[in-house]
This record gives C-alpha cells, structure tokens and sequence, in this order.
C-alpha cells in the first residue's frame, strides 16, 4: 500500500508540473496531428482499406509525440536535480518508475484521445458501433503501455547525459518496432482488414507490455543512479 | 575477469589459421561437392553463407546480452567494450544476412524485398543494432557523459534489445508468410552446411575477440592521454 501511495504521489507531482507548464501533451498532440495530417495527406489517394492503413498512421503520431513526451518529462525532473530530492526521499526504486510510467501512460493517452479520432476522420476510417469503437480503444491502450514503458526506462537512462530527443527516437522507434507491428495488426482486425491466421495480436502486445514493464522496473533505479 | 583477458589475448594466429581453413573448405564444398538444387539452380547456394550468417547473429548478440548484463552488475568498462566490438559483429552479420535474403528473393520470387516475417525480423533486428552503435559516439561526447553514462545507456539498451528479439520474432509472425520453413537437404548439402556454419562461428567468435582487442587498445590509449601518460599533440 505505502509502494502504491508513493507512486500516486509521484503521479500527481508530475502530472501538477505537466498542468502549470502545458508544454509536453501540447506539443505533442500538436506534433502528432500534423504527423496525422501529413500522413494522411500522402496517402489520401493511394489504394487499400483506409482500415488497413490507419493503424500505421496514428501509430507514427503516437511515437513522435510519445518521444518528445517522454523527454519533457525526465527534462522536468533533472531541472534543478529534482532526480536527486526524489532518490533521497525514502521511496522504492520501483514505485519511482511506476510513478514516471503512469504519468507518461496519462500524458500519451491524452495524446491519443485526439490524434486516434483526427486520423479515423482524414483517413475515411468508420469504426461500426460502441463495441468496435470499445475494442480499439483497448488495443490503443494495450499499445501505449508497452510504449511508456520503454521509453520511460530509455529516457530515464538518457537524461542524465542530457542529450536531446534525437538519440532517445533512435533508441526508443527500433525497440518499439514489435509493438508498433502487432498493435496495428490489433487496430487492422477491428477494423476489419486483418491478416488471418498468426498469433494473436492482443497477445504479443501483451508479451511486449510485460518484457517492457519488467525490465524497467529492474534497471530504472540502476539507470537513474549511475 | 579471467575470461575477457583469455579474449583479450585470444591465440590470434591459431584463430584466423584455422579460420581461414574453414573458410576456404566451406567455399569449395559449396561451389563443387554440395549439389544444385533442382528448383532453385545454383542460387540456392547461396544459403550456404545466409544459414550461419543468420544464426552466428543470434550469437553476436547473445555475447552483446552478456556483456550488458555483465557491465551492470561489476561497472567494468572491459564489458562494455566486449558488448560494443560484439554488437559491431551483429550488424555485420545481420547485413550479411539481409543481403543474401535479397538475393535470395530476387532469385526466387522475383523481387529484391517482400514483407516476408523473416526478412521483417531481419532488418528490425538490423535497426535494433544499428541504433546501438550510432547512439554510442553521441552518448560518449554529451555533456555530462564520458564513458559510464555511454555504457550504462548500451548495457541497458543491449538488455532489452535482446530481449526483444523474441518478441520480434512472434510479432513478424503475424504477417503473411512466403519464406520457405525448411528446405529437404542432400546428405551433401548438410556436409556442406555444418562446415560453412563452423567456418561462419569461428569467424563470428574471431571478430568479436579482434574488436574486443581494438576497444581495449583504444580506452587504455585514451586514459594514459587522459592521464598524462602520453604527450598531447599540439
């Protein structure tokens, strides 16, 4: 419960700093739209079901913005080596990258809320009644936990050499690639326009929800300490 | 400790002899011993070198995992260094493998590149590695980096890169597949194939001990600059 308690503070601390500043959600959703536009904009006349392509497209919105979410984040938090306060309070290493895990989680869902509904409309993608609508929305969430949590772990591991979004986007994008994959054959089934046969996709994501999540909960405090 | 300076100190000689010899046996077998394939003809051959690329990468990055996993538990730079020459060999083996996979295709389906699982997971496997190494020389210059933060970052990033891998391979699974999943082999085929993967191994393990040896040079060459040791040019 005391785990609980401290990651909840620590979500509320971030998410405080993230309402007074408004600048990570905003220009990433502000990135990720344009990301959709553009996209969206290329392939207007190309062929295939506008099911089949959507997925990738808001996908490439989510990493963009997700990148530069995860970077305004961790930048908040070695302002004035507000890291340090954090590792000296009597909190687990582990409820640290809970906390930073589910404000990125929060902040990329926010994200989402807007680019998922612009790229179903510019790119003349229905989705047919509130179950369908459901069911993407929850491979949408499946999806950005597994993303958050990578790019959490990476960013945590790369603030401290105070580097920007460009070496954190090459490290986050390839690690990501399985997520991105599967999620979009996710968002292509309940879109109608699937691969058959396969794996499920929902399960890999879950798979690569968990490899993430663990890995992070194991390295973070190393990360932030070294 | 024992082991990286058994690496360190590999019998060069012996090594490049034997591999070499290997080599050289693998290349003959496949050109006159191992016979053409009825449908493929003689492009078929080429798998002789595209089968142990593709597993001595998994190898490559194998010894990658290893030395992350083995500079975060003892700080030593000398893991670092086995993790970095071992990633070097991965993209030079994962090249080699999308290549020969291309070649492949183009002889067999008439295309240079299809969305196949397994050239899929070939080149994100690539990008995976690819991204290790141009991330490093960024990492080492930033401020407030040096080579702790440089390793720390790859140590982590080659953890969860390999552990990935897996995942990579399930996810690839999900699209249409038109790769062959086994191929019948002549008992003269086989010969050929467990030469050429000997020859392949013994390189693969040949590089990494060379490029362990190179990194090595180089952190002992940049501490006794560092240190004074060695006079500065002008």
């Amino acid at each position: 419960m005391r785990a609980l308690a401290d990651t909840l503070l620590l979500v509320r601390k971030d998410l405080l700093i993230e309402a007074r500043a408004r600048q990570g959600v905003v220009l990433a959703t502000a990135l990720g739209v344009l990301t959709v536009g553009l996209l969206a904009g290329g392939l207007g006349g190309g062929g295939g079901a506008p099911g089949a392509r959507v997925g990738a497209v808001v996908w490439a919105a989510y990493l963009f913005g997700g990148v530069l979410i995860f970077e305004r984040t961790m930048a908040a938090e070695r302002a004035d080596d507000a890291v340090s306060a954090v590792l000296l309070s009597p909190v687990a290493r582990g409820a640290v990258y809970a906390g930073k895990l589910l404000t990125n989680l929060v902040l990329l869902l926010a994200l989402a809320a807007v680019v998922t509904p612009v790229g179903l409309v510019l790119m003349s993608a229905g989705v047919a009644g509130v179950g369908a609508a459901a069911e993407l929305a929850w491979a949408v969430v499946l999806g950005l936990v597994g993303l958050a949590a990578a790019g959490t772990l990476l960013s945590g591991a790369l603030s401290a050499g105070r580097l920007g979004g460009g070496a954190l986007a090459l490290l986050v994008l390839p690690l990501c690639a399985p997520l991105v994959l599967a999620s979009t054959v996710q968002v292509m089934s309940v879109m109608g326009a699937g691969p058959a046969g396969g794996p499920p996709a929902g399960a890999v994501v879950v798979a690569l929800d968990v490899l993430f999540i663990v890995t992070g909960w194991l390295l973070y405090g190393v990360v932030l300490e070294a | 400790m024992t082991l990286l300076r058994s690496i360190e100190n590999f019998p060069r000689r012996l090594v490049w002899g034997a591999s070499a010899l290997l080599v050289a046996a693998a290349a003959a077998m496949a050109a006159w011993y191992a016979p053409v394939e009825a449908t493929m003809g003689p492009a078929q051959k080429i798998f002789y070198l595209h089968f142990p690329a593709a597993i001595d990468t998994f190898l490559a990055a194998l010894v990658v995992f290893v030395g992350s996993v083995g500079y975060i538990g003892s700080r030593r730079r000398e893991w670092d260094d086995l993790a970095c020459a071992a990633a070097q060999v991965t993209v030079l083996y994962c090249t080699v493998v999308l290549i020969t996979g291309m070649v492949w295709a183009k002889s067999a389906w008439g295309v240079w590149w299809t969305w196949s699982p397994r050239l899929t997971f070939s080149l994100v496997l690539w990008l995976l590695y690819v991204s290790y190494l141009a991330v490093r020389p960024a990492l080492a210059g930033a401020e407030g980096g040096g080579w702790q933060r440089r390793a720390m970052v790859c140590a982590v990033y080659g953890i969860v890169a390999f552990l990935d891998v897996p995942l990579v391979y399930l996810s690839v699974k999900l699209l249409p597949d038109i790769h062959p999943s086994s191929i019948a082999l002549a008992p003269e085929m086989k010969h050929t194939l467990a030469v050429s993967l000997a020859a392949g191994t013994t390189v693969c393990l040949a590089l990494i001990a060379w490029r362990y040896r190179a990194g090595r040079r180089a952190a002992r060459l940049a501490a006794d600059v560092g240190g004074g040791a060695v006079a500065r040019p002008a």
